[in-house]
């Protein structure tokens, strides 16, 4: 799936609500910037991300994950 | 969106077949209750969703559109029942034709086939929205916030963020249950360390001073401190047979068995009583409220269910359903259950608490039964068994109602008893293994020594992985929460900006209808995660949900102007299509002017297609130019569907009936239209009429004080014009007075209240060419009153509605005349 098509079907508002989620992740010390990184990319798909894909992009990320 | 042009029903609901010319205008449907109104609009919803709520919505059980869509006599002919849509979309500037058949709803022809007029037709039929009946409107007003919060976001196209908020709070609480579950393998092999060490509490100290008996018995130097990397064992040389790990050791099994002896004789602690009290006593309630148990029931049912849709049909009973709708269908029985989700959140930490007890316990008597196999001869196991068996049942119980809350009973009776202290006869095989242990021959001291060393470092080992997993999964669990904060946060904020914009349009609009009175009405929407509270203002006393004060017509009008503030922001310029399915028929004749304004004013691009049961309800429409169009329907028969009286205009209706030498017929229609709209130039004028406390005005008690005020209300404006010094309005204004004046004297209408024998009651008996005189008579005088504005045509109206009058103008604002005195 190309970039393109992952942001098919996404509105403005929900595009901008994960714009204002992420810059809040980021701003928490808390939280990894690659598993930030890996979240974005998730939530930027079409496709609602599952609770078992969220539980990979923050703790266990495959091994040949890009980021 | 589309603008209809032609609407061709055969064989669908009530109709038998009826073709409809919208000509993407808009256009008004009346008739009363049973003849048809609706099929049409059920009608238009099928064609472009292949769905008809009504046959599919909430209280629909039974009923199916295959089966039931089709006209009552083609009821085993559904493919007789087809519905054929032609339109604009205007966004494309293409035309298009939609024809679905009931023979197969989910299959629809669209021409021409392009990819991006059947993207405009599959966006309708994933949001039926364009159709709005009276049934839901008040869904968006009188609703709970949670269930307000998911319609709106799925009429804002927002559902992906509600589904999103689902998705981290489903991760959310998984990682919150492993971080239990971790916490309890943590505290377990704090106990096991204990026990085995014979201390009352881990206390680094404590354990280095145990520890260090144990070394000194061995002559070993003591630990200094105790890391991770600590070794109870270092420098313990291996004993005879050390390789092989032995099942009991005499020290350590008396020490477990003492533990679980000292912990049954202490009786069940406070903590664990106050927990499972609680809980039963919650479990319980919910077992005796046959309704709060169906829910939970349903609810944990419900949540298996949403799971388990992965195609077009029931995962349960293969009913063919779009996954999508199933889903939204599920959900929405879902969210009726939120006070349950608030109960089951306490819960948890109750019966979480008694599972941490459960499984010490377990583990306990586990280790009790181990032991006594070990023995020879082996200690009788069967009694202990049974007892492990009725703990793990109560684990499982516990554990699966948490999994799933429907599973009610077994967890109610898990928590109903105590489980604490076993059986006498229980209780006896753990005292006859304590002393068949405690008659094996002692070992040595160092022996002793060497296996509690052996045991306990076993155990701290393990007590340091569960720590570190249950720090882990604490971490984790915290950033989890985290992530769910952030996003709630987020969402709040972008969505509060969104409603804020919708709720000042909701406002206005709302302002728009109710100026009379609700001058400074405003509505205030507060987004909160999962919630959506809705608040306006009653006559400036603050703010309350809109049921609490305001009346029924009140509520219909705010539910109007909601669903239309929400359209406007969804669809922006695209919002060229709505079906409003006799929405407003509790507003009352003062607003009705003013809905029609709002909609003709407010959404000049959009094509509404009104229903109503009410005749004069739809003259409003007309008069005020918001419909050109419409179709009345005179009645209904079920061989022959609705009977279809057309009145596409009055005028032309009357002609006929003089064309055909009717003239009674003719008298009739134009007195009915005359009455009616004196009604609406009395109120517009606000003319001067006689009271009458039954409310009923016939033609003489307000036409002839109607044409007196305009008369004076031109005079007004002449003379203001004259003061201001404006000329050209001051001849325009005369030049009207003037024609109105030669008029009025041709209907010979102000004679009535004067002569009433010369009146209106005389035309029936007139011949049809004098008749004909004043019907043309009429038809030149209601145009005088009128915007000269072809695109207008409304008639003119005076403001302020009260107090002193100041101006009479037009809908669009081509007339504005100034009335209020110079001076």
């Amino acid at each position: 799936m190309t970039e393109e098509d992952d942001l098919v079907g996404l509105s403005p508002t929900v595009l901008h609500v994960i714009e204002q989620f992420v810059i809040a992740m980021r701003a928490d010390d808390g939280i990894q910037d690659d598993a930030i990184d890996r979240l974005e990319k998730l939530m930027r798909k079409g496709a609602v991300a599952k609770p078992d894909e969220i539980n990979a992009a923050l703790f266990d990320p495959p091994p040949d994950s890009e980021i | 969106m589309i603008r209809i042009k032609t609407i061709h029903i055969e064989e669908f609901r009530g109709v038998r077949e009826l073709d409809l010319d919208l000509d993407t205008m808009n256009f008004g449907i009346c008739g009363p209750n049973g003849t048809g109104k609706s099929g049409v609009v059920d009608a238009i919803e099928f064609c472009l969703t292949g769905d008809v709520t009504r046959l599919s919505g909430q209280g629909s059980a039974g009923l199916s559109v295959r089966t039931h869509a089709p006209h009552v006599d083609q009821h085993d002919h559904p493919e007789k029942a087809n519905v054929t849509i032609t339109a604009d979309i205007p966004s494309l500037g293409k035309a298009v034709k939609i024809h679905r058949s009931v023979k197969d709803p989910r299959k629809v022809k669209i021409t021409p086939a392009d990819s991006d007029v059947k993207g405009v037709v599959e966006d309708l039929q994933m949001h039926p929205e364009f159709a709005l009946s009276r049934r839901e409107i008040v869904k968006y007003i009188i609703t709970p916030p949670g269930k307000r919060s998911e319609d709106v976001q799925n009429l804002l196209r927002l559902e992906h963020l509600e589904k999103l908020r689902k998705s981290l709070t489903t991760f959310n609480n998984k990682r919150k249950s492993e971080t239990d579950e971790a916490e309890r393998n943590r505290r377990q092999a704090e106990t096991d360390l204990r026990n085995a060490l014979k201390v009352d509490k881990l206390d680094r100290a404590l354990v280095l001073e145990k520890v260090n008996e144990k070394r000194e018995t061995l002559g070993l130097q003591a630990l200094m401190e105790l890391t991770k990397d600590t070794s109870f064992k270092a420098g313990v040389a291996a004993s005879k047979g050390a390789e092989v790990k032995p099942a009991l050791r005499k020290a350590v099994a008396l020490a477990d068995l003492s533990a679980l002896q000292s912990s049954i004789k202490g009786g069940e602690p406070a903590v664990l009583v106050k927990n499972r009290q609680a809980a039963k006593s919650v479990l319980e309630k919910l077992r005796a409220d046959e309704q709060a148990l169906t829910l939970m029931r349903r609810h944990g049912f419900i949540k298996t269910g949403l799971e388990l849709i992965t195609e077009d049909a029931c995962p349960l009973c293969d009913k063919p359903w779009r996954a999508v709708e199933l889903r939204d269908h599920l959900r929405r029985k879902l969210l009726s259950a939120e006070e349950i989700e608030q109960l089951l959140e306490k819960l948890r930490a109750n019966i979480n608490a008694v599972l941490q007890s459960l499984s010490e316990r377990i583990h306990a008597v586990e280790r009790a039964i181990q032991y006594g196999q070990s023995l020879k001869p082996p200690v009788q196991q069967v009694l202990l068994a049974a007892y492990l068996k009725q703990l793990k049942n109560a684990e499982i119980a516990l554990n699966d109602f948490l999994k799933d809350h429907s599973r009610v009973e077994p967890a109610a009776q898990a928590v109903a008893g105590s489980w604490w202290s076993p059986t006498t006869e229980q209780q006896a095989r753990i005292d006859e293994c304590h002393t068949a242990v405690k008659a094996l021959p002692d070992t040595s001291a160092e022996d002793e020594a060497r296996d509690i060393l052996s045991v306990a470092q076993d155990r701290y080992e393990k007590l340091l992985r569960e720590t570190k997993t249950a720090r882990e999964q604490k971490a984790r669990s915290a950033i989890a929460q985290k992530v769910l904060d952030h996003y709630n946060n987020s969402c709040t904020a972008v969505l509060e900006g969104i409603y804020d914009q919708v709720a000042n349009d909701f406002s206005r609009y709302y302002r728009v209808i109710n100026r009379e009175d609700e001058e400074k009405f405003a509505g205030k929407l507060t987004s909160a995660p999962a919630k959506l509270s809705f608040d306006v203002d009653f006559y400036g006393r603050g703010l309350f949900p809109p049921g609490a004060y305001h009346s029924e017509g009140h509520q219909d009008g705010m539910g109007l102007c909601l669903y239309l503030a929400l359209m406007k922001h969804t669809l922006s310029d695209k919002f060229t299509f709505a079906v409003l399915d006799d929405v407003l028929m509790s507003v009352d004749t003062g607003h009705r002017r003013e809905v029609c304004r709002l909609l003709k004013s407010e959404f000049p691009n959009t094509q509404f297609i009104l229903t109503t049961h009410d005749r004069v309800w739809l003259q409003y429409m007309k008069t005020e130019g918001l419909i050109v169009r419409s179709q009345s329907f005179g009645g209904w028969t079920i061989e022959a569907g609705p009977r279809v009286w057309d009145d596409h205009d009055i005028w032309t209706e009357i002609q006929g009936a003089l064309d055909n030498d009717d003239v009674a017929k003719a008298a009739w229609l134009l007195r009915r239209y005359l009455e009616y709209t004196a009604t609406i130039l009395a109120d517009n004028l606000r003319s001067r009429v006689e009271f009458r406390g039954d409310g009923n005005y016939d033609l003489g008690d307000l036409l002839p004080h109607v044409l007196k005020e305009w008369r004076k209300r031109l005079e007004d404006g002449e003379k203001s014009a004259a003061y201001w010094k404006r000329n050209d309005e001051k001849e325009a204004i005369a030049a009207k007075r003037v024609k109105a004046k030669e008029l009025i004297a041709k209907t010979n209408a102000e004679q009535w209240a004067i002569n009433p024998s010369v009146h209106f009651n005389e035309w029936a008996n007139l011949q049809r060419q004098e008749f004909q005189e004043v019907v043309g008579a009429f038809k030149e005088l209601l145009e005088n009153l009128r915007c000269e504005n072809k695109g207008c045509k409304s008639y003119l109206y005076v403001l302020p509605r009260r107090g002193e009058a100041e101006e009479m103008r037009c809908n669009c604002g081509t007339t504005n005349i100034n009335v209020k005195a110079g001076t």
